[in-house]
């Protein structure tokens, strides 16, 4: 039996061409648009570095024209220069890059890292890798995966580049992917085309133009439209992330801890306290669960060991000199601490009980959790705990807590019992606070140091003023701020580059404030109760049931259940007769703050802010503007919104940045429609042609073409052309121009054919300008 | 649909990523990859539309076990270059079950037709049917496939081998059994020889056969046909009868073994007159030299299935479709269908 042969099909094997200088121009745009992105801090010459890698690029596209092999050569040759530089600069180098990375891991912007030699070996790496892949290899998956990578998760390290250089990558990435997927390289299953290069070139080209009308459209509407256009990521990112709380249970945990989040808030409306009133309060309520110490990267401490520490000096002062055991010690600490937290409530309450006055009692509240954990309470300002526990309830009742509202609080030192006591703890608390809660990390925050050194104030009223004044300029409320890049610390990136954010920011920012200008602040979460909140609970059984006269409640009863919409974070001070007391800094919905604080002068506050007219930097908070164009916008076009300016500026960074492939288009039309005109031009044209070309050249630049020695001196001039070709070229051109009868058309096709040798002739005669010239501008071949 | 999905992803992680950092480029990336899928959905109905394939000729000739070139041609109409088409080409002989599936892919510069060559080495003798069965065009990102079914056919005509046996003839006595004779003289070798008839044309016909004057009355070519040119000539009668179960090597076998008797006998006369059954009729082609020889292949190939023997039984020659060459009722050789080759080259035919 005879065995089955196959049918072997195969394409032919085509002669390798040298690469197009569409080629070059898009590994310069892909090396540019890598090279141009800087991270501040690092110290280096941009241009130096795009220098380089713009030459190197150019010698290996050069070398490549001459021969593929000898670009291969030269590649592993610049590869092996490359590794043989890094070994020898090993100890500069690993410097540079160690102190690179410490910039870009933990962002302190203290000071600028050297980073030439660096810069330059890594645009000679980009260089190497862009052009062995896209050029030799064929392979644009590498490339394209590390501008993408670098484009998409650069912005995770803050580095964020600019619209040019986002612009050259995605001519890069596109055009490289749609001429390597024409073909660039001939593989077994590819015909054998006529000319590879020349294809792939148009296509590229073709594939530019697609860009530059896209980019032409996508940037001033990026530009006009990007709210709109995140509006989508937010709510679907929102949509996930409250179903997988909802599911995991998460939604039902309650606000604890000083973790800042570094994303969106997407609160789920999820019950988490019940608090019963005995009436219904007149102001907002600040339940505080959380109040932080220090302030470090990503949050605030617990401020457990700061106040522990407090009330042991405080112990150690009150019986100073004594000797006491540790027990009497402990037993101390423990009475400073529930007299301190309890003595504006005792005192208020004496007060208002000496003077008999008919100000309002104080309100009774309980809060019960939906976890039924009691261990941790939610503790509202000015309260005392019922039956004199402070913090530590019952973990099965819910805890009942006595509190007077801020505007209640009158105490009268002279007459209050215990008084020099209370005197003696508030004063030295005071104190002691003054060191422990106006502690900054100054190296983390440097712009925010340099803010506050800037505007330099003593008058605490004044000092609110300029806090308000720096969040209500520079940030806006958001509970979609976005990601603060985790190498940036939250406060200066919510502050002087996102401007957006909610109240964790706010208070975040405004409790460093406080501190950087001496006044001790603290960090406090928990939930806001807004007298809106409560309900009658009579009102809302008298809605449900019939009322009967068992099951009465008491007459103003009222109750809120709080979500974690109300989870909230504020800044507390402290002030004498007070104690700690919540500061409001998060904007209202209409973008005003207002804060309330006993003791601040509102009309002061407002004359001051309006007779600050502090400039910044970058107004609004929101991330300085880069491009060029804006700043040229901006000074012709000074009655213009800014938002009218900014779009304009897209406007013109897009028509700026098409501009080059429009007039590549423009030539490439020009070409196409002149060389379709003289595939059928007659032999007087093509003669003509021919006397300008040579005149272009230098060659017979004497000469009109109406010598009768003409033949003979082209045919000496070209060697290409014979002189009987000549000769009749010479007299077909004299009979179509005097002669009586028309030439025949194989006589002008031979003017054209002849025409066409002289221009391959001369072409190879001249310099590169003139080259490009005679090829592009002058069309003659 | 993995490469949209990807791209949707991309979309979708570029969209994320925007917005959680809010920035700019990022969002213009984004605008920039929304636009180009819709773009690319549209290139790629544009290409659909614009391209087209076909073979430019339908027929071509090679050789079995060579590099045989054969062509299709690719029309761009539009403005744009096109990114990449492939071509989907289905070979087989007719006895072939399965066929043999190539794809390539090719190129095109807008407003030009290109021609694209490709080579096939075929095993076996016979006609091997070409098919351009689709051509797939995509968008410059290779997003969007566009199928376009096509039906063009093209029959690349594979000969076999100039392979000449050893023939050994035996004397016009020991012969007087066979109808013709071995020396007598050619037609047309000076000796006017009495025309017998006229009759149409035939490739292979000797130029001097022809009858000019009345080709040029009738616009037709016109041959003589001599008295003594049967004698000139001897008679192939090849029996088709079994070819139902023949398979392409079978074929193969077959045509080598036609080939080889024709070159041979050739040798010793100046013309073969070979006899078939095609379709309800009998055929005959005289091959006379390797033109005609080719002329015959591929008229041979295009034969339609034969019903019954052909009436030519009176021929000289006869090799069937078992392999077994005779003269007359008696066996020349019979050959093996794995050993025809080395047979032919081989062994020595006594005639």
């Amino acid at each position: 039996m005879a065995r089955k042969a196959k049918i072997i099909v195969h394409t032919g094997r085509e002669e390798p061409e040298p690469p197009a200088i569409a080629h070059l121009l898009l590994l310069l745009s892909g090396v540019c648009a890598l090279l141009l992105p800087t991270i501040p801090g690092l110290d280096y010459s941009v241009p130096r570095t795009l220098l380089l890698a713009a030459s190197l690029c150019v010698f290996l596209w050069t070398v490549a024209r001459i021969g593929w092999r000898w670009a291969v050569f030269c590649s592993m040759l610049c590869a092996v220069f490359w590794c043989v530089a890094c070994i020898l600069l090993q100890e500069e180098l690993s410097v540079q890059l160690t102190g690179a990375a410490r910039l870009l891991l933990s962002r302190t912007d203290a000071e600028s890292v050297p980073f030439g030699l660096a810069a330059s070996l890594y645009a000679v790496l980009v260089v190497l890798l862009f052009f062995s892949s896209e050029l030799l290899i064929g392979s644009h998956v590498l490339p394209y995966s590390l501008t993408m990578l670098f484009f998409l998760l650069g912005p995770l390290l803050g580095v964020h580049p600019s619209i040019e250089a986002a612009a050259l990558a995605l001519i890069f990435q596109f055009c490289y992917w749609a001429m390597n997927g024409s073909g660039m390289r001939q593989s077994r299953f590819d015909f054998a085309l006529p000319s590879r290069t020349r294809l792939t070139a148009l296509t590229g080209a073709a594939m530019s133009l697609i860009l530059a009308a896209v980019l032409l459209i996508a940037v001033p509407l990026a530009a006009r439209n990007d709210e709109r256009l995140y509006a989508p990521a937010y709510v679907a990112e929102g949509a996930i992330r409250r179903g997988v709380s909802r599911l995991s249970g998460a939604a039902s945990a309650l606000v604890t801890g000083g973790n800042l989040n570094r994303g969106n808030q997407y609160p789920t409306g999820t019950p988490h306290l019940v608090l019963t009133a005995s009436r219904k309060p007149t102001q907002p309520v600040y339940l505080r669960g959380f109040s932080g110490g220090d302030y470090q990267y990503g949050g605030w401490e617990w401020n457990v060991e700061t106040e522990t520490r407090i009330f042991q000096d405080m112990a150690s002062e009150w019986r100073a000199g004594w000797d006491i055991s540790s027990g009497e010690r402990d037993f101390l600490v423990g009475t400073i601490y529930r007299n301190f937290h309890e003595m504006y409530w005792r005192l208020n309450d004496a007060s208002r009980a000496f003077r008999g006055d008919a100000s309002p009692a104080d309100i009774s509240m309980s809060v019960q959790r939906n976890d039924e954990q009691y261990l941790n309470a939610y503790t509202p300002y000015y309260g005392v705990w019922r039956g004199g526990k402070v913090g530590i309830a019952s973990s099965f009742d819910p805890p009942i807590v006595n509190f007077y509202e801020q505007g209640d609080i009158a105490i009268d030192w002279d007459n209050a019992p215990d008084a020099d006591n209370c005197k003696w703890i508030e004063k030295h608390y005071q104190q002691h606070i003054q060191s422990a809660y106006t502690r900054v990390p100054s190296e983390r925050l440097p712009r925010l140091v340099k803010l506050c050194r800037e505007h330099p104030l003593t008058d605490p009223d004044e000092i609110t003023a300029f806090i308000l004044h720096t969040l209500q300029s520079r940030a806006s409320y958001s509970l979609t701020p976005g990601w603060t890049p985790f190498n940036r610390d939250m406060v200066e990136y919510f502050l002087f580059e996102n401007g957006l954010g909610y109240c964790q920011h706010f208070a975040s920012a405004a409790t460093l404030m406080y501190r950087l200008y001496g006044i001790p602040a603290r960090y406090a979460t928990g939930y806001i109760a807004t007298p809106e909140d409560f309900v009658s609970v009579r009102a809302a059984l008298d809605s449900h049931y019939p009322p009967s006269e068992e099951s009465q409640s008491p007459e103003g009863e009222h109750i809120a259940v709080l979500t974690d919409i109300s989870a909230h974070a504020w800044v507390e001070i402290f002030l004498s007769g007070y104690g700690w007391t919540p500061v409001e800094v998060t904007p209202a919905a209409d973008g005003s703050i207002t804060p309330q604080y006993p003791g601040l002068n509102l009309e002061k506050l407002a004359e001051r802010l309006a007779e600050w007219n502090l400039v910044f930097p970058a107004t609004g908070g929101q991330r300085a503007p880069a491009y060029s164009a804006q700043s040229l916008v901006a000074s012709f076009a000074t009655g213009m919104s800014r938002r009218t300016r900014e779009t304009v500026a897209h406007w013109l960074d897009a028509a700026l940045l098409c501009t080059p492939f429009l007039i590549a288009a423009a030539f490439y039309y020009r070409r196409r429609r002149r060389l379709a005109m003289y595939a059928v031009a007659d032999c007087r044209v093509s003669y003509g042609r021919l006397l300008s070309m040579l005149r272009f050249s230098g060659v017979m630049t004497d000469c009109d073409g109406q010598e009768a020695d003409f033949p003979e001196r082209l045919s000496a001039a070209i060697p290409a052309i014979a002189e009987p070709d000549a000769v009749r070229l010479y007299r077909t051109a004299q009979a179509a121009a005097y002669g009586p009868d028309s030439v025949p058309e194989a006589e002008h096709a031979f003017a054209r054919n002849l025409c066409q040798r002289v221009a391959e002739s001369l072409y190879d005669r001249l310099n590169a300008w003139k080259r490009f010239l005679f090829r592009w501008w002058h069309l003659y071949g | 649909m993995t490469r949209q999905g990807t791209w949707v992803l991309l979309i979708l992680l570029t969209w994320y990523l925007a917005g959680m950092f809010r920035t700019l480029p990022l969002t213009v990336l984004l605008l920039s990859e929304l636009t180009l899928f819709a773009v690319m959905a549209a290139l790629s109905a544009y290409f659909h539309r614009t391209l087209d394939a076909a073979f430019p000729s339908d027929a071509a000739f090679g050789e079995k076990a060579r590099d045989c070139p054969c062509r299709v041609s690719l029309d761009l109409r539009g403005k744009l270059p096109v990114g990449r088409p492939r071509l989907t080409l289905a070979l087989s002989y007719p006895a072939q079950r399965r066929k043999t599936v190539q794809r390539f892919y090719g190129g095109a510069e807008p407003g030009q037709t290109t021609e694209l060559e490709f080579y096939i080495r075929p095993p076996y003798c016979g006609p091997l049917e070409i098919e351009l069965r689709q051509i797939l065009t995509w968008d410059y990102l290779f997003l969007f496939p566009a199928k376009r079914k096509k039906r063009e056919r093209m029959t690349l005509v594979v000969l076999p081998p100039p392979r000449i046996p050893r023939m050994s003839f035996q004397s016009t006595a020991e012969v007087s059994g066979l109808q013709s004779q071995t020396a007598v003289s050619a037609p047309l070798d000076g000796v006017s020889p009495e025309t017998r008839d006229l009759r149409e044309y035939r490739p292979g016909d000797s130029a001097r056969a022809i009858h000019w004057k009345l080709s040029a009355r009738t616009g037709q070519l016109w041959s003589r046909e001599y008295e003594d040119e049967k004698e000139e000539r001897f008679t192939l009668a090849l029996d088709l009868t079994e070819y139902r179960r023949m398979r392409p090597q079978d074929w193969d076998a077959f045509y080598e073994i036609v080939s080889a008797a024709i070159l041979g006998l050739l040798r010793r006369r100046n013309a073969v007159r070979v006899y078939w059954r095609d379709g309800a009729r009998d055929t005959q082609w005289d091959v006379s030299d390797a033109q005609s020889l080719q002329a015959f292949f591929l008229r041979l190939y295009r034969a339609e299935t034969p019903s019954g023997t052909p009436q030519a039984f009176l021929a000289d020659f006869s090799i069937d479709t078992n392999l077994c060459w005779k003269r007359g009722t008696e066996i020349i050789w019979r050959f093996h269908a794995p050993n025809v080759v080395r047979d032919i080259l081989e062994q020595t035919f006594v005639i």
